[in-house]
């Protein structure tokens, strides 16, 4: 029998040593690990534990073929069992020794982990030896036995396939039966093999906790790297002692070659870098997770940016605090929070209504149009249900009809009149969608609203015009009949209109919208040499019109076509041929006749101006002629009160003198009136010619300026000119003068001793900008509407200088406007003002004129 | 030297005498020599015959007027460049002022807005004196 029992436990040894085998080298250390949490359970797990369920396990472990991570469960199970079951049979008390002489497993609790360093037994198994110890003899526990116990320990090295050395060593400690006796060879056999099983089950425990220990790695290894996140571990220089293929992938590298490196190695962005480090450092620092909402991260495959969420955590790592990452990918979480930003802007700036309840119809979102238009705010909106706006103009059957529809899925589509908060209707037309989930049921409706009130009312207006409409046309029924009894009246009103149109003083055309001409008018027809029946059915556009010069009047600037155009009564001078090809100035004025807003024709009233072209002309001359004739007597004044000044009439008294000053200075007062006088006839009768040439701008001012030097000094007042980038402009170098002298003569006028002048020539996008200022007198506020009046003057300016012609800012506008130029000013009184002059880049416009103006 | 032994002459027509006495007066003060002509006529003859300096011309005068002197004298080998400036009270307009440019006198002054100083400094300038 206990051939049978060593036969059955050498074959269960062999397999044991065989399966222990295949996992070649094995640490011992791996005992270490084990500690009192698992041996309180072991303890308790076998309390109940039989050598036959013993058995059933190993049996049951062995025939499994293939372990599982339950499998390491039951080699436990194994182990402890055979330990406690051992225990109880014949051995009074096991313990497992590690090669350090350290007790690992006992079951006195007491002794683990204690080193005992003296036992020379204990130090022979450890290399290899199995020893057997006998103690002293001690009287038995059970008070009851008679004599002494004789006390055996065994020293069993514990022997790891493939190692030279044991792994650690198991004590078993027993009582010989027979205290003279000595240990039978049987007795050895079998305390030796049941040792030797505790030590093997111990290895298989190992073994397997080994294997499912690594496979446990690898299974984690192959989770983190199927995870989409990335996780890492980076040590203090930040570089990585732990990464998964996502981390990989981001630096477009293995996770072999990422190991040991830094961000710094596969990332070219030196701030992304840093913060990373920064982080990092961070959290080893303070041992506190650290928690990054958002941060950028360079993809080095598709050099692209990528967002992440990162969650960092200290971790120690055995020997020191490192940071262990886990980063989430959220770009295109962004992406779309983005775009639910620009749709949620959308839907708010959309016109429409719009409002979203639930399945219940508890509103959940509305727009800001919805709150415009309800008067209800957004808190009181939220949550109600769209019954807050209910007007009661729509029946009960209307909201039953509406909701078995919605309900069954379709969109209801309707115009519904509601109520606002303040009470008043408003009617929308209004379309409800149910959103529906991935199964088909409805979980929201979507409704927007397009306010229809004005629609409504303008539908209402319709509806009484047309009212208005059918009451007018019956009027028009009886006005009809009435006229055909007025017709015989009428006849005579014609005739009475005729005679009246044929005693206007003015040449009279009517034309129809294609320019047909329907009536003219006896005086028309003799000032334009044609009979009545040339003119009728004739287009007005076929009378040949010439410009000043002799050229045809185009089609489009012909003063009907400009009238068509802009619907605005037009007027201009034209000369007219005639039919023996003389011609006259004709002054045309057109007018379109509206009904109801539209053109229906047009009445063009002419007027032959040759005699006031006459008359301007004899206006002219005798402007030139009296210039003169007046201009002949203030010179001989003029010069004999100089040449009495220099002496050339004897000494002169300094009174003398003083008197002199005053003819001289009152007499070139009168020549500057008669020139303004002359020029301003011009200016107005539009004979001045603009003949534009290059002008060195600087030369113009610096002329200016020493004509006003004098005034200037003995004034004191500064002037300052700036040239912003401008050199030559083109203009009438005498037109140019005649403004600048104008408005420079007039800063120094007006300009208190002092003073100063500003002038700057610079670029505007209407063209070259003069800007002059003074810290003068200013204009007063209430005559700055009226300071580029004709003969105009303000009153501070007529008392601080009474001798002033009012001419000079008239002739600078007229001119400017003549030449396409433009003038303003800002002032205030008291303070100063700066005009403004623009003359276009283009240059001043050319005009042909026969008269120039007096500089 | 010689500019002191024998003085610029200008001839001066004008028709008006109170004028004629002003411009003789300064002139004279300024060390210019004075021929003086009262019309177009005297101005032409006196011009060829006498070859003057410079030419101070009005307008509207009797017989002669100023333009056609100067057009006159500019036809003759000796007036063409003889400086001329036109001083008058008449403006430069109408197409008279084209003949006179084109007659391109040195100067074309109104006599009103004219000083008399102004006058002798631009004859000075028309000589380079």
């Amino acid at each position: 029998m206990i051939a049978a029992i060593i036969k059955k436990i050498s074959s269960v040894t062999r397999f044991f040593l065989l399966a222990a085998g295949l996992f070649g080298t094995l640490a011992v250390a791996l005992i270490f690990i084990s500690n009192s949490i698992i041996r309180q359970s072991f303890l308790t797990r076998v309390k109940n534990a039989t050598s036959r369920n013993i058995q059933l396990e190993a049996q049951n472990l062995l025939t499994a073929g293939d372990f599982t991570s339950g499998d390491a469960v039951h080699a436990k199970n194994i182990f402890n069992t055979l330990f406690q079951a051992v225990k109880t049979a014949e051995i009074i008390r096991i313990k497992v020794w590690d090669t350090e002489s350290r007790v690992i497993f006992s079951d006195d609790e007491t002794i683990v982990g204690q080193r005992f360093t003296d036992n020379s037994e204990l130090q022979r198994a450890i290399k290899g030896e199995v020893v057997a110890e006998l103690q002293s003899p001690v009287k038995p526990e059970n008070i009851s036995e008679q004599g002494y116990v004789q006390l055996v320990s065994l020293y069993v090295p514990i022997l790891f396939p493939g190692r030279p050395n044991p792994g650690g060593v198991i004590e078993a400690y027993f009582r010989l039966d027979n205290i003279n006796a000595q240990i039978n060879e049987t007795q050895k056999i079998l305390i030796i093999t049941i040792v030797s099983l505790i030590s093997l089950s111990f290895v298989l425990f190992f073994v397997l906790f080994q294997v499912v220990v690594s496979r446990e790695t690898d299974f984690l290894r192959k989770v983190i790297d199927t995870s989409p996140d990335l996780i890492f571990v980076k040590d203090w220089n930040g570089r990585f002692t732990l990464v998964n293929k996502a981390t990989a992938d981001i630096y477009n590298t293995t996770v072999e070659n990422l190991l040991g490196k830094t961000d710094a190695d596969f990332n070219d962005n030196k701030d992304e870098v840093a913060n990373f480090l920064a982080a990092d450092r961070q959290v080893i620092r303070s041992l506190e997770p650290k928690f990054i909402k958002e941060e950028p991260v360079s993809n080095a495959k598709t050099r692209e940016e990528r967002w992440f969420q990162t969650l960092k955590v200290p971790i120690f790592s055995g020997r020191a605090w490192q940071v262990l990452g886990v980063s989430a990918d959220i770009t295109e979480r962004k992406k779309g929070e983005e775009q639910i930003r620009l749709h949620t802007a959308a839907l708010e700036s959309a016109e429409n209504v719009m409002l979203i309840t639930d399945r219940n119809g508890l509103i959940q979102w509305v727009n800001p149009a919805f709150i415009r238009l309800t008067g209800y705010t957004w808190d009181e909106a939220i949550g109600k249900t769209p019954r807050l706006l209910k007007s009661g103009k729509q029946t009960h059957e209307y909201y039953k009809a509406l909701w078995d529809t919605i309900l069954a899925g379709q969109p209801w589509r309707s115009e519904v009149t509601d109520r606002r908060k303040d009470g008043s209707l408003y009617t929308v037309d209004q379309i409800i969608t149910p959103v529906k989930d991935d199964h088909g049921n409805v979980i929201n409706f979507v409704a927007i609203q397009q306010d229809i009130s004005e629609r409504i009312l303008a539908e209402e207006k319709l509806s009484q015009a047309n009212k208005n409409l059918e009451d007018s046309r019956n009027a028009m029924a009886n006005v009809l009949l009435d006229l055909r009894v007025e017709k015989a009246n009428t006849e005579k009103e014609k005739a009475k209109d005729e005679a009246m149109l044929a005693s206007i003083g003015e040449g009279l055309i009517a034309v129809d919208t294609e320019g047909k001409i329907m009536i003219a008018n006896k005086i028309a027809e003799d000032m334009l040499d044609w009979i009545q029946q040339d003119l009728k059915g004739k287009t007005i556009t076929s009378l040949p019109l010439e410009d000043e010069i002799g050229h045809p009047v185009p089609l489009k600037s012909r003063p009907t076509t400009i009238a068509l155009s802009t619907s605005e009564r037009t007027n201009g001078v034209y000369y007219f041929v005639r039919k023996d090809k003389t011609r006259f100035p004709l002054s045309i004025t057109v007018t379109p006749i509206k009904l109801e807003g539209k053109i229906i024709g047009l009445v063009e009233i002419i007027r032959d101006v040759t005699r006031e072209r006459e008359i301007d002309r004899a206006k002219s001359e005798f402007v030139s002629l009296a210039s003169h004739q007046l201009r002949t007597p203030l010179s001989t004044i003029g010069w004999y009160t100089e040449m009495l000044l220099s002496g050339d009439g004897g000494a002169i008294t300094d009174k003398q003198k003083n008197y002199l000053d005053e003819i001289y200075g009152g007499n070139k007062r009168m020549v500057d009136l008669v020139n303004s006088l002359l020029n301003v006839s011009r200016i107005e009768s539009g004979s001045f010619g603009i003949e534009p040439s290059v002008v060195v701008v600087k030369d113009v001012i610096d002329a200016v300026l020493k004509d006003l030097a004098v005034d200037l000094t003995s004034k004191k007042i500064s002037v300052d000119v700036v040239y912003d980038y401008v050199t030559m402009i083109s203009a009438d170098p005498k037109l140019l003068t005649m403004i600048l002298q104008n408005l420079l003569s007039n800063a120094e006028r007006y300009t208190a001793i002092g003073g100063s002048i500003h002038v700057r020539v610079s670029r505007s996008p209407a063209g070259i900008l003069f800007t002059i200022t003074d810290t003068g007198i200013g204009i007063p506020r209430s005559s700055q509407e009226k300071i580029f009046t004709k003969m105009y003057r303000a009153d501070n300016a007529r008392s601080m200088r009474p001798n002033g012609s009012g001419l000079g800012l008239y002739m600078v506008k007229s001119i400017l406007e003549r030449a396409g130029g433009s003038i303003r000013f800002v002032s205030e009184e008291g303070k100063g003002t700066t005009f403004y002059v623009t003359i276009p880049l283009t240059g001043m416009k050319e005009k042909k004129g026969d008269k120039v103006l007096i500089v | 030297m010689t500019d002191i032994a024998q003085p610029h002459r200008i001839l001066v027509t004008e028709d008006e005498p109170a004028m004629m006495e002003a411009i003789t007066t300064v002139l004279g003060r300024a060390g210019f020599s004075v021929i003086p002509a009262k019309d177009g006529k005297e101005g032409v003859e006196f011009a060829l015959r006498d070859h003057p300096d410079c030419i101070i011309l009005d307008i509207l005068m009797p017989n002669v007027d100023g333009v056609t002197m100067m057009e006159t004298l500019r036809r003759d080998t000796w007036g063409k460049t003889i400086p001329i400036i036109i001083l008058t009270n008449l403006d430069a307009s109408d197409k008279m002022i084209e003949t006179i440019l084109r007659n391109q006198p040195s100067y074309y002054l109104i006599k009103a807005s004219t000083s008399l100083e102004d006058l002798v400094e631009k004859v000075k300038n028309v000589l380079s004196v």
